[in-house]
């Protein structure tokens, strides 16, 4: 029988079982359910282009109506106008929330509960500049000299790098995949030492090592637990795409951008889990206790935890040293290299060497911590440590 | 057939085997018998690479031991384990294939051995739902799912109540019909004495004693002589008394086998009436005692 058949049969077994328990398909469904849901209350909340209604005492004219729509469209609001027949209907309809501000006798603004700056602005603006215009035509000027006069040109913008129109749902898209994929190598890695240590509690693992080898059983179980990871970020990344796109973003396709960061997600979630899997594997093997099972996660835990601090740096300006040192290191490369992937700000050749380099160092940790496992798998009861276990296993 | 040569393993200054040797031929039960702490467990872990033996050798039909050959043995350890959620069907068939069994023909043994133990119907419950006893069942089931050639039990008969001796013993004895040899340990001989066909009795790491139990009862030099006067144990021979653990005398004496058993008959004759009286050869565990103060 081929070893590699053998250890087919052992992820195959951890990732069936594990997709079977409550436990997981509990909290996928639930996560899933949340972030859908929760996209069109999302949406409600951004699309807030309802034209906000300006109420007016008694008429209107075109002067103001011109004014007001210049106004709006310079802050970047959308105005209507409603008149009111007196001050108490206006101040009513106000309070009741028919009108967002009243405005009285081109003395008084009257709001419900606070003032909206950007509404402020344009309607102030809009009775100042209609009263620009009487003063100056009472002062028999013409506009453009008018114009030139109390309003003298202001400096243009221009901006050097101005950043491209993805920009924004790029940073969100790094953010909720680096978010998913740090969740995911905790979770799945806290599922790969709970898999082992399981196997020590229930004393399965003296069977089971009776017909294959320590390393078989560790290398399948972390790839079974790893590809149903993979089913899960899958489905939450899908689930986050579908509802992005409910969320219309400036009119960036957020599909086809997203499939890219959750392509790039997907792989260095790979690499970053089997670097962490191996740890949690290593310190499954030497606890046989769910008391245990607290202090034998912080050793990968505090690893890991560093790197995603950095991704959150990253993904403020992805070109500091932190963040392109971050990018390359193995223990924090997992979340910050997919941050630089997103933002645009890695080269090929620094993604190709963290890669190498993290599967270099796996490669490395993967003998280290076979070494502990076998050292360790076989003796139940107290904690082992790690020395013992390295020592255990001495050929 | 299973050889294991000059055995030997240390775990600090506490040695667990000191150069044993035994045999295990093929569609043979072997008793593999010792107090607890005798070496039992560290032998069998050493077949399975368990427990790496600092010196000695292990070998099955003259070829070393490697994970090729585990694949046609089968372990049921001691401590009992399997996947407290796995359905049975399902648990059973894994370890067919981890064995490399095709899928249909694991499936197939899973449904063969959940009939036989009697557990046909629950093949979909989990393991932890089944009563202790059951849970033992299934353990052997595990074991020999494979049809392996050589078994290899630790402990099989610990809990079991009688009729469980019984039926574990008898179905020991049907899978060496077929050629399998079986090698089990027990620290309780004279329960096992009848299911063995070969002893190996190890204590602080020697074999001290091995062979075919019959063999070794009948040419043994000593008897175990029970006699007993007005429905008492009697005692008056003056030799041959038997102290057992807790400091009182055995219900027996062990004699030399050329004693002349009418002589004694008629020194406790002239005590009262004889009520019982047994003549025979040494039980495992009188064997054992006689070869450990030797």
């Amino acid at each position: 029988m081929s070893p590699v058949r053998q250890l087919l049969e052992v992820a195959k077994r951890d990732f069936v079982q594990r997709a079977k328990s409550k436990a997981f398909m509990v909290t996928t469904l639930l996560t899933v359910t949340i972030i859908v849901g929760i996209a069109p209350l999302l949406a409600l909340q951004l699309r807030d282009d309802d034209p906000s209604t300006v109420g007016v005492l008694g008429s209107v004219d075109s002067t103001f109506r011109a004014a007001l729509g210049a106004s709006s469209d310079a802050v970047g609001i959308e105005t209507e106008i409603e008149t009111f027949a007196d001050a108490a209907a206006l101040e009513e309809a106000v309070s009741r929330g028919r009108a967002d501000v009243g405005l009285v006798d081109d003395s008084e603004l009257v709001w419900a509960e606070r003032v909206d700056q950007r509404l402020r602005v344009a309607v102030a603006s809009a009775v100042q500049e209609v009263r620009r215009s009487e003063l100056t035509a009472e002062l028999g000027l013409e506009p453009v000299e008018a114009a030139g006069l109390v309003a003298p040109p202001a400096p243009e913008d221009r901006v050097l790098e101005p950043p491209s129109d993805d920009e924004l749902p790029r940073a969100i898209g790094a953010q909720a995949g680096v978010f998913v994929l740090y969740m995911s190598i905790l979770i799945f890695g806290q599922f790969v030492l709970m898999g082992v240590m399981e196997e020590k509690q229930s004393r399965v693992v003296e069977v089971v090592l009776s017909r294959t080898e320590p390393n078989r059983l560790l290398a399948g179980k972390i790839l079974g637990i790893g590809l149903l990871g993979i089913v899960q970020i899958l489905l939450i990344g899908g689930a986050i795409i579908l509802a992005a796109s409910m969320i219309d973003l400036e009119g960036v396709s957020l599909p086809s951008l997203s499939a890219g960061i959750l392509a790039s997600i997907i792989v260095w979630y790979l690499l970053g889990y089997a670097f962490y899997a191996t740890i949690y594997g290593a310190m499954g093997a030497t606890i046989s206790r769910q008391e245990d099972a607290q202090g034998a996660v912080m050793i990968p835990a505090l690893l890991i935890i560093p790197g995603f601090f950095i991704s959150m740096l990253a993904l403020e300006d992805p070109d500091s040293m932190v963040a392109v040192v971050g990018s390359l290191l193995p223990i924090s490369a997992p979340m910050v290299m997919p941050v630089r992937f997103a933002m645009q700000a890695a080269s090929w050749w620094e993604m190709a060497l963290a890669a190498g380099l993290l599967v270099v160092t796996t490669w490395l940790l993967v003998n280290l911590a076979a070494r502990i496992y076998r050292g360790a798998i076989l003796s139940i009861g107290a904690k082992v440590r790690l020395r013992d276990a390295w020592r255990a296993a001495r050929v | 057939m299973l050889e294991i040569s000059n055995l030997s393993k240390r775990y600090g200054d506490v040695v667990a085997l000191d150069r044993a040797s035994f045999a295990v031929p093929r569609g043979r039960i072997v008793g593999f018998l010792g107090p607890n702490g005798a070496g039992k467990t560290t032998a069998m872990r050493s077949v399975f690479g368990l427990v790496r033996p600092d010196d000695g050798t292990i070998t099955w039909n003259d070829q070393p031991i490697g994970p090729e050959e585990r694949l046609r043995f089968g372990y049921m350890p001691e401590e009992r384990g399997l996947y407290p959620r796995m359905r049975l069907a399902e648990q059973l068939a894994y370890f067919g294939r981890l064995s490399g069994m095709a899928k249909a023909d694991a499936a197939g043994a899973a449904g063969w051995w959940l009939g036989r133990l009697g557990l046909g119907d629950r093949a979909d419950s989990r393991l932890e739902q089944l009563s202790h006893g059951n849970q033992q069942r299934v353990q052997l089931a595990a074991a020999l799912i494979h049809e392996p050639e050589l078994a290899v039990l630790d402990e099989p008969f610990a809990g079991l109540d009688p009729l469980g001796v019984d039926s574990m013993g008898a179905l020991m004895a049907s899978i060496a019909e077929t050629g399998t040899s079986i090698l089990f340990s027990s620290h309780q001989l004279d329960l096992v004495e009848d299911v063995c066909q070969d002893v190996v009795i190890i204590n602080r790491g020697r074999v001290v004693l091995a062979g075919e139990v019959h063999e070794l009862r009948s040419s043994s030099p000593i008897r175990r002589l029970e006699l007993w006067v007005d429905e008492h144990p009697w005692h008056g021979w003056g030799e041959g008394n038997v102290t057992t653990s807790n400091g009182r005398l055995a219900p027996y004496m062990l004699v030399s086998s050329e004693t002349d058993v009418s002589e004694i008959v008629a020194k406790a004759r002239t005590e009262g009436d004889i009520t019982r009286l047994l003549f025979e050869p040494p039980r495992l565990s009188d064997l054992f005692r006689e070869a450990v103060t030797a």
